[in-house]
């Protein structure tokens, strides 16, 4: 469904942030796209989504070549920016001009996700609070049925209630046609909902792995003591405990903590790269 | 589905340029009408000077309402966050670009016109109910100098599109002073090519000899006054807007790359 080959990018000349990117991304599933900040996620995405033009390399979402940002390509995609862009009109207005733009959109959908949120359609979007225009814009993405749907940081300025609601819905929305990439800082909000991950490092993927494999490799466990656990991938002290990553040698599949595995992954590329080689899938 | 134009996709992008529900140009033209009115009933009653105000008071609103809204119609693509939002509507460049043109090129004076053949009916209504002088022309949109006015709208608007287009902020400002330092800058190389062409007939750097005899002949006058004079027009008329019109437009392309 996307396929990125060799993809190079830089903001300046002088400055890459891609090199030889290689990416393949399949639909149905709902993409967690995790790195540091400037890792290049959002650009990542912008690129996908036809944004960004790359400066070599092939790009192909769905059969289109992004950076000629053809309509039908257009319509099939629904990008949620961190920064949230809306015109001044009330939702209403907003649902009524700009969703005979997808042809797939879904007004029944749009108003039950509104309720969901407790969003009342005569609301100015301008007026709204930050979380409330991402409630809007999240739900109109959700409605447009676009076949990809990128999100990043879906969560945040969402309260809690909102964020569970959010989970349910993407769940609930996913397809065997559909797939949606979910840039976020805020794994916790995420878990249990993106699979497979990726993580992004200054530039690179290093690491594209399903859940399932994940628990086959590495186990994640919480240990009762003092002191720093030896022979860990990664510990984190956490109030009278220790959350521990270990290679998971016994076959025994452990509750993945999302945060934990990011950090195991960043502070261990090697190993974990030798750990996973027979299962790479983006190289 | 053609990716170029596609007639259903422009008509829902029309729509969404003129009836997205923004309420300000329609609070903009409801001002202008209302002070149009008073400043009409003002010049009825105290100052008599009526007569001469329409015929000036509608290139002004053609050139500094069409501009400035010319100016700024590209405010969702130079907003910060508003690019994104523009460049992932799906339609296309072509498209998105022939709706902001139709609207500032063609229908902005249209509406504009039509708005201020409302007003002179009513101010000349009022004016012929209280005052009854011969020798008043009323305004008329169908007035040479009328005509004239909307199509120097048509020249400068196809270069506030290019400002538009290449200016992120204050565009209306900024492109006025590149006009303005286009005019001064023409102005000075004009002078110095006379300076040159004309080098035998000056006294001095500045001075022209006071004894030139300028024997031009009837062909050159014939051909000033008739053909260069036309040529020059047919170029100002139609074939500079549509120029920067093309050149906004592949400007824009280049800027959304």
């Amino acid at each position: 469904m996307i396929k990125l080959k060799n993809v190079s990018f830089g903001y300046n000349k002088n400055k890459s942030l891609f090199e030889h990117l290689d990416l393949q991304l399949e639909q149905g599933n709902i993409y967690g796209l995790l790195g540091k900040n400037g890792a290049g996620k959002t650009t990542l995405m912008k690129l996908i989504a036809g944004l960004v033009f790359p400066k070599g390399g092939e790009l192909d979402v769905m059969g289109f070549v992004p950076q000629e940002r053809q309509p039908q390509f257009l319509a099939d995609v629904y990008f949620i920016h961190e920064e949230l862009y809306v015109p001044k009109v009330k939702i209403s207005t907003y649902e009524k001009t700009y969703a005979p733009f997808y042809p797939n959109f879904d007004h029944a959908a749009f108003n039950s996700y509104l309720s969901e949120f407790g969003l009342e359609k005569n609301a100015k979007m301008t007026e709204m609070s930050y979380g409330q225009k991402k409630k809007v814009l999240l739900s109109f993405g959700l409605a447009c049925n676009a076949r990809l749907l990128i999100l990043d940081e879906p969560t945040n300025g969402l309260d809690i209630p909102s964020k569970s609601q959010l989970r349910k819905l993407l769940a609930k929305s996913i397809s065997e046609e559909r797939t949606f990439i979910i840039s976020t800082h805020q794994v916790r909000d995420m878990a249990n909902l993106i699979d497979p991950i990726i993580i992004l490092e200054a530039g690179k993927i290093i690491f594209q792995e399903n859940l399932y494999d994940v628990s086959k490799k590495l186990y994640f466990d919480i240990s009762y003591r003092t002191a720093e656990p030896e022979n860990v991938l990664h510990a984190e002290r956490l109030p009278g405990s220790y959350r521990t990553v270990t290679e998971n040698t016994n076959g025994v599949e452990s509750e993945i903590e999302l945060e934990a595995l990011f950090n195991t992954i960043i502070t261990n590329q090697q190993k974990i790269s030798e750990l996973f080689k027979t299962n790479s899938t983006h190289e | 589905m053609n990716n170029t134009f596609d007639f259903n996709r422009f008509s829902l992008l029309l729509k969404k340029e003129l009836w997205s529900g923004n309420k300000k140009p329609l609070i903009v033209a409801g001002a202008v009408f209302g002070f149009l009115i008073l400043v009409a009933l003002l010049q009825i009653y105290w100052t008599g000077g009526y007569e001469e105000m329409n015929w000036n008071m509608f290139p002004v609103i053609i050139f500094f309402g069409g501009l400035i809204f010319t100016s700024v119609i590209f405010y969702e693509f130079n907003d910060k966050t508003g690019t994104h939002h523009y460049l992932s509507l799906p339609a296309s460049n072509f498209e998105k670009f022939l709706s902001k043109w139709l609207i500032t090129a063609i229908l902005f004076p249209i509406g504009a016109s039509i708005l201020f053949l409302i007003y002179s009916k009513i101010g000349d209504a009022i004016y012929f109910n209280y005052r009854s002088e011969t020798g008043y022309i009323p305004w008329k949109l169908t007035d040479w100098w009328s005509i004239f006015f909307l199509k120097i709208y048509v020249v400068y608007q196809s270069t506030y599109l290019i400002g538009a287009v290449v200016f992120q902020k204050y565009t209306f400002f900024k492109t006025s002073i590149v006009h303005w330092g286009i005019s001064i800058a023409s102005a000075i190389i004009g002078s110095i090519l006379f300076r040159i062409i004309f080098a035998d007939q000056f006294e001095g750097l500045f001075y022209i000899n006071q004894d030139i005899n300028m024997q031009t002949s009837d062909t050159v006058i014939d051909f000033m006054e008739n053909k260069f004079l036309s040529i020059l027009e047919f170029a100002l008329w139609y074939l500079v807007p549509p120029i920067m019109w093309i050149v906004g437009f592949f400007k824009l392309k280049e800027k959304e790359a």
